[in-house]
């Protein structure tokens, strides 16, 4: 394979590449011109003239070859586990964003699909696979936190760039890593938005989260933000994760002074504690979800999904500017347009202009472009137009959170995807985002 | 209540110190409702579904299990399958709930007698591993099967009008859903109850529960009887499946999170004793739901915060297995020399 890698560049062959490369590096590449169009970052800072123009990103370390930058990107997606609904997403946002690249740039992307088990040893396992036998130049995806921490702890040790998807705030604070990246919003940029606009809707709150860590940080954040607003938290427990029956939790909602409850949980979980809420007739108590993917609603009715008022999420494919990538995935995956083919379109995006920019695929490079890059590709469209950059402090994409509410039953739309949800607003990632100092990452 | 009903729940030989323990249980149940008698309602009729729901898996594996000496690790397969065959005829076809409740568990009867029929039957006489491995595998297949099928996103189906609203009992209100779970599973059991008890076939399978070979040299046709209660078996547990799927929703999983705790349920009831099944779910199910209940009134009343435990409900099961079989070590009703 013709192939521009970090094994390539490591044997050291030509001196022209290494002096290209060390350009990159240096000059943090800032594609000010160049074929990575709108990806450039313009908006980062414009640091210089210096490393490959991004034009063709292989100019240098190409050892050579004149054809496009051959790039070969392992997608870690559940296809089993809690989460294996989710896994035909991330191949599907991946091959989304490789038609544009290879549009768009002189770059040819091959994918390597793994599957992750929803299991940190599962995902390591695939990992090891895909970097020591299967040659990738870089990775993405992970769904689970703990997931995300055990691949992209591996990864970065040995030098291979990895942008994951997990939520979790250690994964951009005590457990960060040099090379590891996260493009979805942190916990603590949900919880606190969804805590602030629960405060705003009414004055009395129940708290029920998934009894793990991510449970037990959202309880603390949405719980602060709740106070913080001026509303109280009456009562909160720990559910078990995965659960299917969260009676006695309902019941205890139920029997307390609460006028809204918040569902801090993650997956189908939330979507079963909604119509279990509805069976007990608890119709008239406010009911907010932090981080939910409308997806994990699409297995109910219209009338039990309605329940919602509102929500903090990742993203939601009625935000403005994501027709047409609604549409594309409609045409090209099994699953109706979500969060998860967003992130994954993004993941890709941003890797592999980095990638382009740099003129690499080593790990460093890779890191030098993307630390501080402001996005301005159809990445950000996307995401509806908001400021998303990557914060170099913790190596955060710091994007808008969405929030949503459910649409009414008659406006709900199942053809030719489902729509069910609504933007309530955005707000940006910088309000929500702890300050660097706070994240206890140390890069 | 008479002697032997006394001998049978086992309160004949009951100790002081027993009876202190049930005596401590009682006080703090009657605390626990004095602080919050909704709520107690709201979690005893929870506890009276999940034990219920329990129960009906425990009895299908507990026949299995007493019968056939097979540890039937699909059992819980079966229980999903019961959820996605309501889904099939509710959902995909149209037809009623009332007609899901009496198709999807003879659906999943025969499931469960292709099982026997195609796998099991081979194993009866091989040691006890190769039989639970079988089962096992079957379990998985099942499961990947159904992930083809219907996918891996959690499903649910529309809870009929009658059912999908809450009844007002004076001091709660319960979801209408819950409280038909209860009716139909204490039908079923009774059913069960009758069915063994009542009749010569039920009397004939407890002769082969307790004796295989002698029931063998009286004449009775096992391998029949093997048939006919492993359909039994898997129409109860597509019958917990219905009504939990109604309920709850279904997912590829919802058997794996049932298969465990039902086996906790065999072990603490006695492994071959149906009725030791019966009081075991109930057990399990009351304790799961009313123990973070209890805590948290304990913790009001003493103003200790750490009483109240957070997520205790899920290690309460396994602390009534290690409780149960530290005082009997062969479960609350499990017969001396059976599967040992």
């Amino acid at each position: 394979m013709v192939n521009l890698n970090r094994r390539r560049v490591l044997k050291g062959i030509g001196a022209a590449g290494i002096a290209g490369l060390a350009g990159c590096s240096g000059g943090g590449g800032d594609g000010s011109g160049g074929s990575d169009g709108g990806d450039g970052s313009s908006g980062s800072g414009g640091d210089g003239s210096g490393g490959s123009d991004g034009s063709d990103g292989s100019s240098g370390t190409t050892t050579g070859s004149t054809g496009p930058m051959e790039i070969t990107l392992g997608v870690f997606t559940p296809q089993s586990g809690p989460f294996a609904p989710w896994g035909p997403t991330l191949p599907t946002g991946a091959k989304l964003a490789k038609q544009d690249l290879e549009s768009e740039l002189d770059v040819s992307l091959t994918i390597n699909t793994y599957d992750t088990k929803t299991s940190a040893s599962g995902a390591l396992d695939a990992m090891k696979r895909a970097v020591t036998a299967d040659g990738i130049d870089f990775a993405q995806g992970g769904i689970s936190s703990s997931v995300c921490t055990k691949i992209g702890t591996w990864a970065s040790d040995n030098n291979v760039s990895y942008i994951g998807q997990g939520a979790s705030d250690s994964l951009r604070g005590s457990d960060c890593q040099p090379f590891m990246y996260m493009v979805y919003q942190t916990n603590h940029m949900m919880a606190t938005t969804i805590g602030r606009e629960m405060a705003d809707l009414t004055d009395k709150w129940y708290l029920l989260y998934a009894d793990y860590i991510w449970g037990h940080n959202a309880r603390d954040v949405v719980g602060a933000a709740v106070e913080d607003s001026g509303a109280s938290v009456v009562g909160k427990d720990a559910t078990p994760f995965p659960n299917d029956d969260y009676t006695q939790y309902i019941n205890n909602v139920a029997n307390s002074d609460a006028e809204g409850v918040a569902l801090l949980i993650p997956g189908p979980d939330a979507s079963r504690a909604v119509k279990q809420m509805r069976n007990q007739g608890l119709d008239d108590v406010m009911i907010g979800a932090h981080m939910l993917e409308d997806m994990v609603f699409w297995g109910l009715d219209h009338e039990a999904a309605s329940m919602v008022d509102v929500a903090s999420m990742g993203w939601v494919n009625s935000i403005d500017g994501a027709q047409e990538f609604n549409q594309r995935v409609v045409e090209a995956g099994e699953l109706d347009p979500f969060a998860r083919h967003a992130k994954a379109y993004t993941s890709t995006d941003q890797q592999v202009r980095a990638a382009v920019r740099a003129g690499s695929t080593d790990a460093a490079a890779i890191r030098d472009e993307l630390e501080g890059h402001e996005v301005q590709s159809k990445a950000k469209a996307i995401h509806g137009g908001g400021k998303m950059y990557w914060r170099a402090c913790d190596h955060e994409l710091v994007t808008p959170v969405v929030t949503g509410e459910a649409l009414a039953t008659d406006q709900m739309q199942d053809d030719p995807f489902k729509q069910w949800f609504g933007v309530k607003g955005t707000t940006p990632g910088d309000d929500v985002a702890r300050a660097c100092e706070d994240t206890g990452c140390e890069l | 209540m008479s002697t032997s009903s006394f001998r049978r729940l086992g309160l004949d030989s009951l100790s002081a110190g027993g009876a202190a323990v049930w005596g401590a249980i009682a006080l703090l149940l009657v605390l626990a409702f004095a602080t919050q008698p909704g709520l107690f309602v709201d979690q005893f009729i929870g506890g009276l579904v999940y034990g219920l729901t329990l129960v009906l898996i425990a009895l299908g594996l507990s026949i299995i299990l007493g019968l056939l000496g097979i540890v039937n690790f699909a059992h819980g397969a079966l229980f999903m399958l019961g959820a996605y065959f309501t889904f099939q005829i509710m959902a995909a076809w149209g037809l009623s709930f009332w007609l899901a409740l009496v198709v999807a568990p003879l659906m999943v009867g025969l499931v469960g007698v292709a099982m026997e029929r195609l796998i099991l039957q081979w194993l009866y006489d091989e040691p006890p591993l190769a039989g639970l491995l079988a089962a096992f595998g079957v379990a998985l297949m099942i499961q990947e099967a159904t992930r083809a099928i219907w996918g891996d996103t959690p499903l649910s189906v529309q809870t009929p009008v009658v059912l999908s609203r809450s009844t007002d009992l004076l001091i709660t209100t319960v979801a209408r859903i819950r409280l038909f779970s209860v009716a139909v599973s204490v039908l079923v059991v009774l059913a069960v109850y009758l069915l063994i008890e009542r009749t010569d076939f039920g009397l004939s399978v407890k002769a082969g529960v307790m004796d295989r070979e002698m029931a063998g040299f009286l004449g009775i046709n096992l391998p029949r009887r093997f048939v006919l209660m492993f359909f039994l078996g898997s129409v109860i547990a597509g019958i917990g499946g219905v009504l939990q799927g109604t309920a709850v929703g279904m997912s590829p999983t919802m058997g794996q999170q049932y298969i465990i705790i039902t086996f906790v349920v065999v072990v603490v009831g006695g492994i071959g004793s149906l009725f030791g099944s019966v009081v075991a779910g109930l057990l399990i199910g009351e304790a799961v739901y009313l123990t973070p209940l209890v805590l948290r009134s304990l913790a009001e009343v003493t103003t200790v915060e750490a009483l109240a435990v957070p997520g205790i409900g899920g290690l309460v099961p396994y602390l009534v297995m290690i409780v149960v079989l530290l005082v009997r070590p062969r479960g609350l009703y499990g017969q001396e020399g059976f599967m040992e």
